[in-house]
């Protein structure tokens, strides 16, 4: 069966001297029902990955005319404004980072959830006003009726959210895009927009695309997990195989990075250096420079994403001499 | 809404009385009076200037001329015209149709044209387009406005003759036309006072405009709105200008007195007769009551306009209103 969206050789550039190669050739699929999430550290391209499949990347960044994203059998990227239109909040919908900054200040959460409506259905001023109250309802926020006109200040970034995933399903899209939804958010709100996220899911019947960089936010959502590092991704496999046993040392590395409840207390361990600058990606595997188990050819030369039982790897360990992926 | 309202107008009153105190001291400190000029005159006679002093009180101390004065203002009386030889009030009356018909063209230009502009350059920053109007507006910006109206006098008026140059109706036919043809002339007198005196500001809030639509165009809800689907028309004019529009209205409520300065010189060139023109030939002719009734009446209108502003922000900003 074809994947409902594919994206392929995904390449998103920004223009500068020299150029920064933010997403740098990623391929992925998504099908009916499915939750991939994207995990990687800021600056791992995940967020202009998310941004590019919808074509939103603004001047002076530019997605590369050999990448494909294929929806519904045709590319996206190609596609006229106004065909682009048809599909972004109604096909394909996106929940942002910071709700208090994504909301427009200055319009009613009425007017914020009518206008997506309005834009890609017929439908009266009346009937789109009831079907913004079941919406908020649907993200159980109460007195639904009585928030319509409410501004975002009035609300809290919990409810903010909230309404940013009301908007995001009001055309009841096929594909939901969630970058980092709960990274804004206290704990403990957090908890409760995953939540609501996988039962909506589940309800609608959607596909989402979870990106974040907390490895603990997507255990309990996602079916299948791509890591990317350096514009890429490094290493694609179902949850389970990740959790279980991650081929590549900056998964792993990153999985050491997250506490849990279910083993017994050690010191969390951090991953040495930083996330290198998308304008010089260092020569060979790109994570090499803080990889503790590099050799020589991961400073010279640059691996592919393989595929291996468990999952894909881009990872010359899987190599003889040093071989240490399963 | 109401309460804030009432405690601004309270406020406004208090102004307006330290505006009219202030003017009234100005005037006393100014040397001579409104009789210095009559007095000078060797054909009246010493008691018959005297005699004047006393009919209008001058010859009283300074802070019962005061007292009286600011008497006579809380009653609406703005005093006499010595000039006028009437009521300073209807010297005022006469000319202040025509100031504020002045005033709000140039506001209209001022704002519409700004807005306008700003917008499209913000919308294409950095392009060919941008870049000219950008140096148009700072050119625009830095002209003398007396500069400016002489400039447009002389091209509209003399050399192309497209629009009449001076006052603000047709002297000779105006009273014979019919209703329609009466406005349609007034509006052709109108244009060139109003493009001079609104094309600075025009310039000034194309700027401010061009630098805060540039601002909300970054705006993460800018992003979420492209998202939604809608059309760049409706992401634009509903999401980018409402929020784009919040800085500029503080320009608005300073484009009030920058407006009555600019009516003095706009007014001179090209014989409009109005407030400026009155304010300035008064105290030429150091005709108190009618500087003062003026001056007052410029700091009612300043302080209206600021009002206005402020309403207009709370209207526009519901983040400005005060928690119910």
């Amino acid at each position: 069966m074809k994947p409902l969206l594919e994206v392929r050789d995904l390449r998103t550039t920004f223009a500068g001297n020299p150029a920064t190669r933010a997403v740098d050739g990623v391929n992925f699929t998504l099908d009916v029902g499915e939750t991939l999430a994207i995990v990687g550290e800021s600056g791992c391209g995940k967020t202009v990955t998310a941004l590019s499949i919808l074509g939103l990347i603004d001047e002076p960044g530019r997605i590369e005319p050999e990448s494909v994203v294929e929806f519904g059998g045709v590319n996206l990227l190609t596609l006229e404004a106004r065909e682009l239109r048809r599909i972004r909040g109604a096909e394909i919908a996106m929940v942002f980072q910071e709700p208090a900054t994504s909301l427009n200040p200055v319009l009613t959460v009425e007017t914020q959830i009518t206008e997506t409506l309005r834009a890609h259905r017929t439908i009266s001023r009346t009937a789109a006003r009831a079907r913004a109250t079941d919406l908020l309802e649907l993200v159980r926020i109460p007195q639904a009726a009585e928030r319509l006109g409410a501004y975002p200040h009035e609300l809290s970034g919990g409810m903010q959210q909230r309404v940013m995933i009301a908007i995001a399903l009001s055309c009841e899209p096929k594909v939901l895009i969630a970058d980092e939804p709960t990274t804004a958010l206290d704990v403990t709100v957090q908890a409760q927009i995953l939540e609501l996220l996988a039962e909506l899911q589940g309800r609608l019947g959607m596909a989402m695309l979870l990106i974040s960089h907390d490895l603990g936010v997507v255990a309990g959502l996602a079916d299948r997990i791509a890591v990317m590092y350096g514009g890429q991704i490094i290493e694609q496999a179902s949850a389970a195989a990740i959790f279980e046993r991650p081929m590549h040392p900056y998964t792993e590395a990153l999985l050491k990075a997250v506490p849990r409840l279910d083993r017994p207390v050690t010191r969390l361990s951090a991953i040495a250096g930083s996330v290198p600058n998308a304008a010089t990606w260092p020569d060979g595997c790109r994570f090499h420079p803080r990889c503790p188990h590099a050799w020589d050819r991961c400073r010279t030369s640059h691996p592919e994403l393989t595929p291996t039982a468990a999952g894909d790897v881009r990872c010359w360990l899987t190599d003889e001499p040093h071989r240490r992926v399963r | 809404m109401h309460r804030f309202v009432a405690a601004r107008l309270l406020q406004a009153v208090a102004i307006v009385f330290l505006v009219g105190t202030l003017t009234f001291l100005l005037l006393q400190l100014a040397p001579g009076d409104p009789l210095s000029s009559t007095s000078s005159s060797l054909l009246v006679p010493r008691t018959v200037v005297e005699q004047q002093r006393r009919a209008f009180g001058l010859d009283r101390p300074i802070l019962e001329q005061y007292v009286r004065y600011l008497g006579n203002l809380a009653r609406g009386d703005f005093g006499y015209s010595y000039r006028e030889h009437r009521p300073a009030w209807h010297a005022i009356r006469d000319r202040l149709p025509n100031t504020l018909l002045l005033a709000a063209a140039a506001l209209v230009v001022t704002f519409g044209l700004g807005i306008g502009l700003g917008v499209a350059q913000g919308l294409r920053a950095g392009s060919r387009v941008d870049d000219v109007l950008s140096l148009v507006s700072l050119t625009v910006y830095s002209t003398p406005v007396f500069w400016l109206g002489i400039v447009l006098l002389l091209l509209f008026g003399e050399t192309l003759r497209w629009l009449p140059v001076s006052g603000a109706t047709d002297p000779v036919v105006y009273d014979q036309l019919s209703l329609l043809a009466q406005a349609w002339d007034r509006i052709r007198h109108l244009t060139l006072p109003a493009v001079t005196l609104g094309a600075i500001g025009a310039a000034a809030t194309a700027r401010f405009q061009r630098a805060a639509m540039l601002d909300v165009i970054r705006q993460d809800f800018i992003r979420t709105a492209r998202a939604k689907g809608l059309a760049e028309r409706t992401v634009v004019l509903r999401h980018a200008l409402r929020n784009a529009l919040l800085p500029v209205i503080t320009l608005f409520g300073l484009a009030f007195p920058l407006l009555l300065g600019g009516t003095v010189l706009v007014e001179t060139v090209f014989a409009w007769p109005g407030m400026g023109k009155l304010t300035v030939d008064a105290i030429h002719g150091r005709d108190y009551f009618v500087v003062t009734g003026a001056a007052v009446l410029a700091a009612v209108m300043v302080v209206l306009g600021n009002l206005l502003a402020d309403i207009l922000y709370r209207v526009l900003d519901p983040r400005t209103r005060e928690a119910a």
